[in-house]
């Protein structure tokens, strides 16, 4: 498994291309994207296992990028043995793949209190089965929907992180929640290694624009580990990120 | 129970007397990031040195601060397999609209963080039965995976939902104390009732399976929890669980050594608090910590007239919310018993509050006229002074900032 996280105190730039952060953006992972990314230097890429078994060369050799396996929570009605299967087969899937993470999600703000019990649930299990097969995990956490306001979205985004590195997530991404001091209160309480994270307008309702100039400043400035941008970016912005944050300067 | 559960039961109950002080610092899981559980290694670390029994914390803080486990005096550790929202209230980010529960870890991976214990939830008091079942079923899931671990099953038994009223509330915490022992709990972490009365048949119900007594939502000061321990503890209840009265606490070690005193020393809740204190006392303001709450007013009032009525409290808090300039305690400077012109004012030399031998007083106002703070106050019958509550001062025992403390005089 390749090391994406930082390591002697450096920072790494993943770029997601599995829907699971934009979950709205229809975005098309054609092969060559995937294939100018690798060759980038980008540090990791995450994406679903099947996209990742078709690009699965792309993810050797020594200067290839760390591959984080994206593993999306079932939303519809299931028991826990059916989600507990459904996190077997993928981790373990993952774990063929060479993958050097699982990634998945973990929202609040659910309009109904069960589906953030469920998200919840499918989280626990996925970390039992990670820690079981000894492989890391990328939770990305965010706030959801109308419950949500502009003056509790902070707040949201510690509660989520923190219940993410509660229930035993290695790594954690959060969205921008306006400041870099904001960043950093949160990355003191959730108390793992956290990504800061390119995340949809749609799901952060009425937060900062997350201009890459403003995720890299706050990166920078605080004890955020690195940044995870959306698969919207282009390869000019990805590139712009990877001096920006290994050379310690905004872009 | 097996040998290994046994085993790993003694490593919280102390084996001398069967007690255990448990701190719970898994709030973070269901709350976020609350005070006194923000940075939660600072806190245990502080906490650590009033030396309890076992820490409750959830599997991902269980992984990251094992060094805490470590060592021959080190805590026992119990890991929470399970989440609720039923804690968020109004006052919450994002407050709970209707109760849920859910698995977050598997007894296995508890067991390879080191788990002494395993604990989990079983509400009673849904409206709807099945949820109640589903719960129970839960319960029963866990301690089977226990029971192949060879972990202990600590079964946390509250009344929830919109079932439970102040009148049915003891005989819930009764019956699911029952259940709780039907799913296979091994120990069991129970609310308080209320009165030794109404947990004695708690205690009962638990049929022999050790009960835990939480400490509760953080009290204003020591002495409230500590003197629900001290009833849990004399109708049988074998340790306390102390979550927020510990990890918010302004001295956790402290608070905690107070616990111990009760648990382990066998000491009362007013025996703790007052140990340590030799010779006379006085009450000391510290007006930065004060705002204004005007807590210690009634706790005085109370104490010595049994009412609320606040003009006869012996000290007084100047300046309002937000902005309040501190209390005025009696310092026991003696200007009032140099006054007196009968000797009906004398300091008591074994603890240093005042006394007035209403025999002697003639209520000539002197006293009055010569306290350098206007604290004394006289009506037609008597004088009101600061007799510190017979080496109890009920102020500084209910102050929540300590912004009025005791220290020898």
């Amino acid at each position: 498994m390749r090391e994406f996280a930082r390591v002697g105190g450096g920072r790494s730039v993943l770029v997601c291309v599995d829907g699971l952060i934009n979950l709205y953006e229809s975005v098309v992972v054609t092969s060559e994207a995937v294939d100018a990314l690798c060759a980038s230097g980008v540090d990791g890429i995450v994406m679903v296992a099947s996209t990742a078994e078709l690009h699965k060369n792309l993810f050797q050799g020594e200067r290839s990028p760390a591959l984080l396996v994206s593993v999306n929570w079932p939303s519809s009605k299931s028991d826990e043995s059916v989600m507990r299967n459904i996190v077997s087969g993928e981790v373990e899937k993952a774990l063929g793949l060479g993958a050097s993470a699982v990634v998945s999600s973990f929202l609040v703000g659910h309009e109904r209190d069960e589906d953030e019990a469920r998200n919840f649930a499918f989280l626990g299990s996925l970390i039992d089965e990670c820690e079981d097969h000894a492989i890391p995990s990328l939770i990305v956490t965010a706030p959801m929907g109308d419950r949500p306001t502009k003056e509790t979205y902070e707040d949201c985004v510690g509660l989520a992180a923190r219940m993410a590195s509660e229930a035993g997530a290695t790594y954690v991404a959060i969205p921008y929640a306006g400041t870099a001091e904001a960043a950093n209160g949160i990355v003191e309480v959730t108390g793992v290694p956290t990504y800061l994270m390119d995340l949809n307008r749609r799901i952060a309702k009425g937060q900062p624009d997350c201009n890459l100039e403003g995720l890299l400043s706050a990166a920078i400035g605080t004890d955020l580990c690195g940044v995870a941008l959306s698969p919207s970016r282009s390869l000019d912005e990805v590139k712009a990120a990877l001096i920006g944050l290994h050379g310690g300067h905004a872009t | 129970m097996n040998e290994a559960k046994e085993l790993r039961l003694s490593r919280i109950f102390d084996p001398g007397d069967g007690r255990a002080v448990v701190v719970a610092a898994d709030h973070g899981m269901m709350l976020g990031p609350i005070p006194g559980a923000a940075n939660l290694e600072r806190t245990l670390t502080r906490a650590l040195e009033g030396n309890p029994d076992a820490i409750l914390m959830s599997p991902g803080q269980a992984e990251r601060l094992s060094r805490l486990f470590r060592g021959e005096s080190a805590p026992a550790l119990l890991v929470r397999c399970d989440w609720t929202n039923a804690f968020r209230d109004r006052t919450y980010t994002l407050p709970a609209r209707s109760t849920q529960f859910c698995r977050v870890a598997s007894v296995k991976r508890a067991a390879k963080l080191g788990a002494d214990a395993v604990t989990i939830y079983l509400f009673v008091g849904y409206q709807d039965k099945e949820r109640e079942d589903l719960h129970m079923e839960q319960a029963r899931g866990f301690a089977r995976e226990c029971e192949e671990w060879s972990v202990p099953l600590v079964i946390e038994p509250i009344p929830m939902g919109p079932r439970v009223t102040k009148t049915n509330y003891h005989e819930l915490v009764k019956r699911s104390v029952s259940l709780s022992v039907q799913a296979g709990a091994d120990a069991l972490k129970v609310p308080y009732t209320g009165d030794p009365e109404t947990f004695r048949p708690v205690i009962e119900a638990a049929k022999g399976v050790p009960v835990l007594v939480l400490g509760g939502s953080k009290a204003l000061s020591d002495r409230e929890p500590l003197e629900a321990a001290e009833e849990a503890l004399g109708v049988g209840a074998s340790g306390v669980v102390f979550g927020r009265n510990v990890i918010q606490s302004q001295d956790p070690a402290q608070t905690l050594r107070l616990i111990r005193e009760v648990v382990h020393g066998g000491k009362t809740a007013r025996e703790a608090l007052t140990s340590g204190r030799a010779g006379p006392i006085i009450l000391r303001a510290n007006p930065d910590l004060c705002t204004g709450c005007r807590i210690c007013l009634s706790a005085c009032a109370m104490s010595k007239e049994s009412k609320f009525d606040v003009s006869k409290a012996r000290l007084r808090v100047e300046g309002t919310w937000p902005n309040p300039t501190g209390p005025v305690v009696c310092d026991q400077c003696g200007s009032c018993v140099q006054a007196c012109p009968t000797g009906a004012l004398t300091v008591d030399d074994e603890i240093g509050g005042l006394r007035c031998d209403m025999e002697l007083c003639t209520l000539c106002g002197a006293c009055v006229q010569a306290c350098p703070y206007g604290l004394l106050k006289m009506d037609s019958e008597r004088v009101y002074v600061c007799d510190l509550c017979s080496g109890w001062p009920e102020c500084a025992d209910w102050c929540p900032t300590k912004a009025i403390v005791i220290a020898p005089r």
